[in-house]
């Protein structure tokens, strides 16, 4: 899943550090979501998607289903 | 939850509050150790004994488990799925390898293998294991 965190946490000036520390995530969770190497809880987008005020949809674009 | 809120996480004082449970059993551990040698050195111990003091080194190590599994359900769901993962490795290389040294056991003289290295082993291997897909996560481009 495909996501705008890196653009968001950089437009905040927060390190990863900083913006897991806000949510309640690890670096190392921040890190692997921004790779899009973990997708994310539905409760932690949740997380994502109040701190920076934005949609969910707005942070984060699913995979194409092929029909 | 308030923009800018810092929740109730410290991943680095939940590390540190479970290396100390880590230091601490490991102590224990030792010191119940010396204990076992003492009283099988010093006394003349009846089975039940004998089984209760060759057993007594276990419970700290059982303590160690519980504390694993909080420090585990503390963790973010990221880090629970890498040791999760992990877990999987080190239990899946030992199942593996026991499997095939016992194999070789059936066919051939092989050096004997104490089962009590298997704790440590899977232990150690989880926490190396971790650290490996930590880095894998963290350089693949």
């Amino acid at each position: 899943m495909k996501n705008r965190l890196k653009v968001l946490r950089a437009e905040k000036d927060w390190s990863q550090e900083e913006l897991g520390k806000k949510i309640g995530v690890s670096r190392q969770a921040i890190n692997a979501i921004e790779r899009s190497k973990h997708d994310p809880s539905l409760q932690l987008a949740f997380a994502f998607s109040k701190i920076f005020d934005l949609p969910i949809e707005a942070i984060f674009e699913p995979n194409k289903v092929e029909s | 939850m308030d923009k800018g809120e810092v929740v109730d996480f410290n991943e680095s004082e939940g590390k540190k509050k479970f290396l100390k449970k880590i230091m601490l059993s490991m102590f224990v551990f030792l010191l119940l150790i010396a204990v076992q040698t003492f009283a099988f050195e010093l006394y003349e111990l009846n089975s039940i004994m004998k089984v209760v003091m060759a057993l007594l080194p276990v419970v700290p190590l059982l303590w160690l488990l519980i504390a694993y599994r909080t420090h585990f359900l503390s963790m973010d769901e990221y880090m629970q799925k890498l040791t999760g993962e992990s877990l999987l490795w080190s239990t899946g290389i030992l199942a593996f390898g026991t499997f095939a040294y016992g194999m070789l056991m059936m066919k051939m003289d092989v050096p004997p293998f104490n089962i009590a290295y298997i704790l440590p082993l899977v232990f150690g291997g989880h926490g190396v294991i971790v650290q490996i897909l930590l880095k894998v996560d963290n350089n693949e481009k």
